[in-house]
């Protein structure tokens, strides 16, 4: 009940703030990178980055390939060294924004909310879907100040954006550390402390940039969100998959005009595999190996498209699953009981016998 | 032993443990999410456990520090000093290791080194894997695995098609991934290879001729498996599977255990 109080006030408090949209956060070179850490940058499984990579002053990188970054990586050298320092101006800038409104609730999911910075102290979570509603302008700007971490929900956590509201002008700058949660579809920039994890099959329509720590990847479409008024653009993942074995990845648009509508215009995806119109997810179960190219395709509310070739998703026969060996601790304990047993089956023998 | 001997000693390690924390901190998260690395909680127990029950042989023996030590604690210091710069965290682990030995060389000299020889030498089996062998030994072994399997499953008149690392086995397709190589079973049964034959038996080759027989028996081992659970499905999956995986592991240290006694046989024989 609580909860529900607080999330009216916020709401009716945000609407009250409502016209006074901010300047975005000037991101500089930052804004070129998909990703960029301070230490490492680590990915599994299919990752694909649309946009920049980029480690410094660590130049640690795991993943490439099999994930995938359409724009160049830069490890330890200038550009991402630059890309750093204009990160670093580009947090403090978000980080000295005023808040003219009450904090942000510690869940911000299920609420909606329009143009405007906002704080919370300590952290912010989301749970299920938060809506930007940019209110009819396509410059809206969103700035959230968090004070510590930023986490969402595992499952189908969501930012989603309405009303012309862009992914690229969405800034969380984020205390310590954010995490995505499993499935998330997220929409912004997350300027991080210390490290930002996306963990499997999170979708994030923006940049994942750390400022002295990792960003950590697990099977991941980024897409570095497309300037406001520019046309839309989609990419695609395509995490290998198996037949048989639940499949799942997305399409993601960004630019132009939400909501989208999501379809392939030349080639076909695997048999046993749709697409969702709507959100862009592919789902289903394999029903036949082989390699899929397909070329993905996005129109907007004002009837504006864009094309993407995706793949060739390739979908592995049937394996054996658990196939590998149980853990190398169980199977050490397994072999010292044995052990034990041995070496002590003299005594053993002996109080058999005397029972 | 004097107060201040202790005090040294307690101190040495303290200094090991704190300059070292990020290596041993790193060996800690690899054994907790690795599965193939997860024997590696088990074997500091032991070699404490071996440390102690040798004791009454070490502690008879007269402590002559060796300077040597230094110039090993040096070069542990050096190899740490790499892995800060980035090579990692299997240098800093050797590292620590290494520093452990020279510390031992400090404190105690070459015959302390002698007589805990063993377990030292017993903790490269809680060294992180290299990823650079690893990577290099993986599809090789995917494939021995592959090979092997269908081998098995031909002589047992199954018929098998083998693709790579795909086993068509009567109709069904098998994919022996990069998980299923062979490599947990062959750190895990080269460590108690090793174990058995120092808690069994007093020869110190004999340590070695089970360490070398224990490679061939787990890549057998292995594939085994994999041929197993590639002709019956229920053995691929859930309680068949661990039960699978653990009693053919068993059943390679019983093959060990039979080796031993028929290496034991062997060498009596030609005892003069």
């Amino acid at each position: 009940m609580r909860k529900l109080a607080a999330l009216f006030l916020y709401t009716t408090f945000s609407v009250c703030l409502k016209a006074q949209s901010p300047l975005p956060v000037p991101l500089g070179t930052a804004a070129n990178f998909g990703v960029l850490a301070s230490s490492t940058v680590t990915s599994t499984g299919a990752t694909v980055i649309n946009g920049n990579l980029g480690v410094s002053p660590g130049s640690a990188l795991t993943g490439f390939p099999p994930g995938i970054v359409t724009g160049t990586i830069n490890l330890a050298n200038a550009v991402a060294a630059q890309g750093q320092a204009d990160l670093t101006t580009a947090y403090v800038n978000a980080a000295g924004r005023a808040c003219p409104g009450p904090p942000l609730p510690g869940d911000i999911g299920g609420t909606t909310i329009l143009p405007g910075v906002y704080c919370n102290a300590t952290s912010v979570g989301i749970t299920g879907t938060v809506t930007l509603n940019g209110n009819g302008d396509p410059n809206a700007v969103f700035i959230f100040q968090i004070g510590s971490t930023l986490t969402t929900a595992a499952g189908n956590s969501a930012v989603a954006l309405i009303g012309g509201a862009v992914a690229s002008n969405v800034f969380w700058q984020v205390g310590s550390s954010a995490t995505l949660g499993t499935n998330t579809t997220f929409s912004g920039t997350i300027m991080a402390q210390a490290s930002v994890t996306v963990t499997t099959g999170a979708a994030l329509n923006g940049r994942a940039l750390a400022r002295t720590g990792a960003v950590t990847l697990a099977n991941n479409t980024i897409a570095v969100g497309a300037p406001p008024g520019a046309g839309p653009s989609v990419t695609c993942a395509y995490p290998n998959g198996e037949v048989g074995i639940a499949y799942s990845s997305s399409l993601v648009a960004s630019g132009g005009t939400p909501p989208y509508t999501y379809s392939i215009s030349t080639g076909s995806l695997p048999p046993g595999l749709t697409l969702n119109p709507s959100t862009g997810a592919i789902t289903g179960s394999p029903t036949a190996a082989g390699s899929f190219p397909y070329t993905a395709k996005v129109v907007d509310a004002a009837s504006a498209s864009a094309t993407s070739s995706c793949g060739p998703l390739i979908i592995a026969p049937e394996s054996i699953s658990g196939v590998p060996a149980p853990p190398s601790l169980i199977l050490v304990l397994t072999a010292l009981a044995l052990i034990t047993v041995y070496m002590n089956r003299e005594w053993l023998a002996r109080r058999v016998r005397r029972n | 032993m004097a107060r201040t001997q202790q005090a040294v000693i307690i101190l040495t390690a303290a200094a090991l443990l704190v300059c070292y924390a990020p290596a041993l901190r790193g060996m800690f998260a690899q054994w907790s999410s690795d599965e193939d690395m997860s024997h590696g909680f088990v074997v500091p127990v032991l070699v404490l456990w071996i440390v102690w029950r040798d004791r009454e042989r070490w502690r008879a023996l007269p402590a002559k520090p060796s300077r040597w030590g230094f110039a090993v604690l040096a070069a542990g210091a050096a190899i740490q000093f790499v892995a800060a710069l980035g090579a990692g965290l299997f240098a800093g682990s050797v590292a620590f290791l290494v520093s452990v030995a020279g510390a031992v060389l400090c404190l105690g000299g070459f015959a302390f080194l002698r007589a805990w020889a063993f377990p030292l030498l017993l903790t490269l089996f809680m060294l992180p894997k290299l990823a650079i062998v690893y990577n290099r030994a993986t599809l090789p072994l995917q494939l021995l695995a592959s090979r092997t399997a269908a081998g098995i499953l031909t002589a047992a008149g199954i018929g098998v098609i083998r693709e790579g690392n795909i086993l068509d086995v009567a109709g069904r397709r098998v994919s022996v991934l990069e998980a299923c190589n062979g490599i947990r079973y062959l750190l895990s049964l080269g460590f108690m290879a090793v174990v058995f034959a120092y808690l069994s038996d007093g020869k110190p080759w004999m340590r070695v001729a089970l360490l070398v027989a224990a490679v061939p028996l787990a890549i057998f081992a292995n594939a085994l498996r994999v041929a197993a659970a590639g002709w019956l499905p229920w053995l691929a999956v859930g309680a068949g599977h661990a039960i699978s995986g653990g009693f053919l592991f068993a059943l390679c240290l019983v093959t060990l255990m039979l080796a031993q006694r028929l290496l034991n046989k062997v060498y009596a024989h030609f005892q003069p």
